[in-house]
């Protein structure tokens, strides 16, 4: 177990960027795009 | 597109750049590198000549393979004076250590690629957090 935490503080850049591309992720998937409201017609 | 496409299109993306950097960019080798140079400052440690240690190249893993002229004692110790395959296992990084060349040690591609997965569901999950559509009163 110590061994792999060894490694994850090795590949503590390659983590980050995983993390990063994790929230990415979430935020193109949870968040809800509106339609833009048409104009009032007049 | 659905959200669990979206998702596994992430994982996709972060899995292939989890392997760039262990791979085409060097971050494995590096590693096996450093773990195996300390390896061998344990081994010179115990001060038995002849003996040395190396880690599967081919594919890269992390664990220690003994080999040179050492009796029982040297090589598991006695007691509290731990011996130089304890020596080499309790190195920071080192898996697993044996004298034999048998059994199938994990890769060290899947190790790193296992923890970019946690650290993408790590993201996800504080992606959520951060990204939850809010609510505009208690009734919806």
């Amino acid at each position: 177990m110590s061994g792999l935490v060894a490694l994850a503080r090795f590949d503590l850049p390659i983590l980050a960027v995983a993390l990063v591309i994790g929230l990415a992720a979430a935020r193109w998937a949870f968040t809800q795009r509106r339609k833009p409201e048409e104009p009032p017609r007049s | 597109m659905g959200r669990s496409v979206k998702l596994l299109i992430g994982l996709v993306v972060a899995l292939a750049a989890a392997w760039v950097g262990h791979g085409p960019l060097g971050q494995g080798a590096a590693f096996i590198d450093r773990t195996e140079a300390l390896a061998r400052t344990a081994v010179r440690d115990a001060g038995v000549p002849g003996v040395d240690v190396r880690f599967g190249r081919d594919p890269l893993s992390r664990a220690a393979i003994l080999s040179g002229p050492a009796n029982d004692f040297q090589r598991e110790g006695i007691g509290d004076l731990p011996g130089i395959t304890q020596r080499v296992a309790d190195v920071p990084g080192v898996a697993s250590a044996r004298w034999d060349n048998g059994g199938r040690p994990i890769p060290l591609v899947a190790e790193t690629l296992g923890l970019a997965a946690l650290a993408y569901l790590i993201g996800v999950v504080l992606g959520r957090i951060l990204f939850r559509p809010k609510r505009k009163s208690f009734l919806e």
